[in-house]
């Protein structure tokens, strides 16, 4: 009887063993047998400073092939005017108090940040710039940007290579709030490293305003005229007025940060001898993977570092460049 | 350790159940066929999986190939219309070439996003829709233009980049595939060379590949026989250095499906290449991340499997229980019976023919057996009554032949008073030896024979001895097998009183220890020698002790009863001691009446 039993728990063990193991393999693959429960797409609010341009479309489109892989859903907004410091308050006001459970913010202005700061606990806000008065200290958003300082050293090393010794005159729209700003104090800070013969004087522009006679005269004056440009509509406004007085006198070589569908337009007339692109797509896909991890409990990673390129005549027919200069729609 | 192990294990496999060894043999009978019939399905499936997967790429290649190959087709044959309709046909100054070229160009303006065509050093001589360049260039370092004049007899392809040469503002980008080729061109009957330019807007490229949808695990892209890539669902990523592409290896492949390994994914990647262009379509399929249904189905498999698994196992102990139970209780009862618990078995109604049938066969053996046994005891009791019914029948006549020679002798002398009281006694001992024909008596009952005896002796021998009982009340309880004491008792007379002559003595006890019962005849006759005492124990006793007094049962015959009845165990001892006396002691089991034998 002893054996028996001993031989029958055997097989019953063996039948539990089994029964046990039937079990464990549903739970552990439940997802094959009952569907496995859809997440629903992150909702995100992307709030630019202003809309167009090829840079912002670049932005854009890595933005949404981020969300396409981390299943994010992005509603996208930009102030009527660009640059609209109060309305882009209004709108990220709006945005928090609404159903989005993150914001990715391009601060058009001290506005913009003073409410960043106030709202940041609220909502997790990931911003596309640096606060330019204070060095993104802790408490701020993360901050998925390009390095102002690997720019600014790339270009005066350039133009120093070109033009070594030049004086190189800044031209910028000083309303353009936050990447200027810290774009000026990186540019002093790297010109003074890289030599102290290279110097640097700034033209700042009023709010869509020409560079005035002064500026050409200051140009006139130096024996290699260099203008390095700041925004867009800066050197927008400096080829127009290079074209109206005739470049036969003055035809200054010509750097630019930030670019438009003009800027490209100006390059290709050689009228602009380099222009610094920053990978929109690059950064848009990072803010958005950087923030949806963030949102779905994964440890925020570091501020990530957007890629740059110095595009100019030689190579701006390379693919990946025109990528970046034209992005397909 | 081992050994004690090893033990187990062969004790364990000699103790082995009919059950056990059914169920598990028919177990792993099961398991392994059907982890085998599940390892064979299983390799079946994925080379089933995998050839569907190949047979599904190249499908998917071969239409997108189709698709491509005739939008590419439609740009040649607008190229060809251009310049075997059109400019081989009309001079270049007159209107019906340009007229006929915007007509073209109208009809295909979906497809096509401009067309030009150039002198040999690139000057523009006419072009749709915009009819002059958006700025001075020159043509020679266009890589489209270059192709065009060095290769004059092909149509050549560019790969996508940006049209800037027409058009102003946001119109004047677009991402275009060149074709160009040289042509004739006649001017006043003379003939020139110049460049057609026919730009395919690449949306048509890229329409037809966003439009194929994949899966997750799947993607094709367009590169072109350098291993540029063309077209990629993820371009910009790789661009950007976020992912990346084995184009270059890709665009050493032939055509067909090849297995690659690339970073930690095992790939399927098919390749087509796309007529006269050398372009090829590179399809995808990471083979380590299998699609969702084959997951499923994989998943699906190996629950069904478990399922059967255990199901199996269910049976297995459900047939063998149902086989083994009826042999399992026939061995239970045959174990009883070797154990002495029973003596019969049951006869089973359930199980299969074969065991019930063993059974039956079982049961009417162990019923001859019982019978047999039955037999065999009925004869052996039979055989001992007979022999104890011989053993006593020989004391009555040789007692009856002594007493009634006293009592004759009594007659004879005149002493008719001791004469009666010895007929009376005598009267009494036979009624008592009758005992209503049993053989077993109590010991108070032999005590009265014996008593009886004692008085008819006592009046034969007169003077010569006096007796005495010492009998327990617990002994004169007890039972004994009947005329036991009288033959010792008549021996103590015979062989210790007579030769005595006068002052002997006997002395009767019974009593009892534990389980034990004691009866002792003493006398205090002149004893035996140690020889004498030797040859009654070696059995030799009876035909002695008969020779030398003519009287006397016999220590021998009461010894083989009580052996006889009680067991060998039991039986009698003598003591003696020359001129001091003579002990003859028996021992019996305590047993009284309603006592369990």
């Amino acid at each position: 009887m002893k054996v028996h039993w001993r031989q029958d728990r055997l097989i019953i063990g063996l039948a539990l063993f089994f029964i046990l193991l039937i079990v464990g393999f549903v739970m552990v693959r439940r997802n094959d047998f009952f569907g496995a429960p859809k997440e629903d797409p992150l909702p995100i609010s992307v709030i630019l400073s202003e809309s167009g341009g090829p840079a912002n479309e670049a932005l854009k489109q890595g933005m949404l092939q981020a969300a396409q892989d981390h299943n994010c859903e992005l509603v996208f907004s930009a102030p009527n005017t660009p640059g609209d410091d109060a309305g882009e308050r209004a709108m990220l006001r709006r945005e928090i108090n609404g159903v989005t459970r993150g914001v990715i913010l391009d601060p058009a202005g001290p506005l913009t940040w003073a409410d960043v700061l106030e709202i940041n606990k609220k909502v997790p806000i990931l911003s596309l710039n640096e606060n330019p008065d204070k060095a993104n200290p802790k408490g701020l958003p993360d901050c998925v940007s390009v390095d102002k300082t690997a720019v600014s050293r790339a270009l005066l090393s350039r133009i120093q290579e070109d033009h070594p010794a030049a004086p190189v005159h800044v031209l910028y729209h000083e309303s353009l709030y936050p990447p200027l700003k810290i774009m000026l104090s990186k540019l002093s800070a790297e010109a003074a490293r890289l030599s102290p013969r290279l110097k640097l004087r700034f033209w700042p522009l009023k709010d869509k305003e020409a560079p005035g006679s002064s500026f050409f005269e200051a140009l006139r004056a130096d024996k290699t005229a260099i203008v390095l440009t700041l925004d867009a509509a800066a050197l927008d406004q400096l080829c127009l007025s290079l074209d109206r007085q005739g470049a036969a006198d003055l035809s200054p070589d010509v750097y630019a940060w930030r670019f438009d569908g003009h800027s490209i337009t100006w390059l290709e007339r050689d009228r602009v001898r380099l222009i610094v692109v920053e990978n929109g797509f690059n950064q848009g896909y990072l803010a958005v993977t950087q923030l949806a991890g963030q949102l779905r409990g994964k440890t925020p990673a570091a501020p990530k570092t957007v890629n740059f390129v110095l595009i100019d005549r030689d190579n701006m027919e390379n693919i990946s460049n025109q990528y970046l200069l034209f992005p397909i729609q | 350790m081992g050994i004690f192990l090893r033990e187990r294990a062969r004790r364990a496999r000699n103790q082995r159940s009919l059950q056990f060894t059914l169920s598990v043999t028919f177990t792993l009978a099961a398991v392994v066929s059907m982890l085998f019939l599940t390892f064979s399905l299983s390799r079946r499936y994925n080379a089933l999986a995998r050839r569907t997967v190949y047979q599904d790429n190249q499908r998917l290649v071969s239409q997108i190939n189709y698709s491509l190959d005739a939008r590419l087709r439609d740009a040649m044959r607008i190229s060809d219309s251009l310049y075997y309709g059109v400019i081989k046909k009309y001079d270049l100054d007159s209107k019906a070439l340009k007229q006929n070229m915007a007509l073209i160009y109208e009809s295909n303006a979906n497809s096509i996003s401009d067309l030009a065509l150039f002198e040999y050093d690139g000057v523009l001589l006419t072009a749709e829709p915009y009819g002059q360049l958006n700025r001075p260039v020159t043509l020679a370092g266009e890589p489209w233009f270059r192709s065009a004049l060095k290769t004059i007899e092909n149509i050549h392809f560019s790969t996508p980049y940006v049209q800037r040469l027409f058009g102003e503002g946001q119109d004047s980008f677009r991402w275009v595939i060149s074709i160009s080729r040289a042509v004739e061109l006649t001017r006043g009957g003379n003939v020139y060379t110049g460049v057609l330019l026919v730009d395919l807007n690449y949306s048509e490229i890229r329409q037809i590949f966003k439009s194929i949808d994949m899966g997750e695990e799947s993607y094709v892209y367009l590169i072109d026989e350098r291993g540029e890539i063309l077209y990629h669902p993820r371009q910009q990523l790789i661009n950007s250095g976020l992912a990346m592409e084995n184009n270059r290896q890709a665009a050493t492949y032939g055509d067909g499906t090849h297995e690659e390994k690339f970073g930690d994914h095992e790939r399927a990647v098919t390749i087509k290449t796309v007529g006269y262009t050398g372009w090829k379509i590179v399809s995808v399929t990471d083979m380590s991340m299998p699609n969702t249904a084959a997951a499923s189905i994989r998943v699906y498999t190996i629950f069904f499997v478990l399922i059967a698994m255990a199901l199996i196992v269910l049976a297995d102990l459900s047939l063998s229980q149902k086989l083994g139970r009826p042999l399992r209780l026939l061995e239970e009862e045959v174990r009883k019976i070797e154990r002495g618990e029973s003596r019969e078995i049951s006869i089973q109604t359930k199980g299969s023919q074969e065991v019930l049938h063993l059974n039956k066969a079982i049961f009417s053996l162990m019923r001859q057996q019982d019978e047999l046994r039955r037999d065999i005891v009925a004869q052996q009791e039979s055989k001992r009554r007979s022999e104890l019914d011989a053993l006593q029948s020989q004391i009555h006549p040789h007692f009856l032949y002594n007493t009634l020679d006293s009592i004759v002798w009594m007659i004879e002398s005149g002493r008719y008073e001791g004469a009666t009281q010895m007929v009376t006694a005598l009267a009494r001992f036979f009624r008592l030896s009758l005992s209503g024909g049993q053989t077993i008596i109590t010991v108070r009952e032999e005590m009265e024979q014996v008593h009886n005896y004692l008085l008819i002796q006592q009046v034969r021998f007169k003077n010569v001895f006096t007796y005495r009982f010492e009998v327990t009340p617990d002994a004169e309880a007890c039972l004994s097998v009947k005329l036991i004491v009288q033959p010792l008792v008549e021996n103590a007379i015979y062989h210790g009183m007579v030769p005595l002559g006068e002052g002997g003595e006997i002395l009767i006890r019974a009593w009892t220890e534990g389980d034990d019962l004691y009866i002792e005849v003493n006398d205090n006759g002149p004893g035996m020698t140690p020889e004498q005492i030797d040859a009654l124990r070696c059995g030799r006793a009876r035909g002695a002790l008969r020779s030398s007094s003519g009287s006397g049962i016999g220590v021998a015959n009461v010894r083989e009863r009580i052996q006889l009845y009680f067991g060998a165990s039991y039986g009698l001892e003598i003591s003696s001691e020359a001129d001091v006396g003579t002990s003859v002691r028996l021992h019996l089991p305590r047993r009284k009446e309603g006592d369990s034998q």
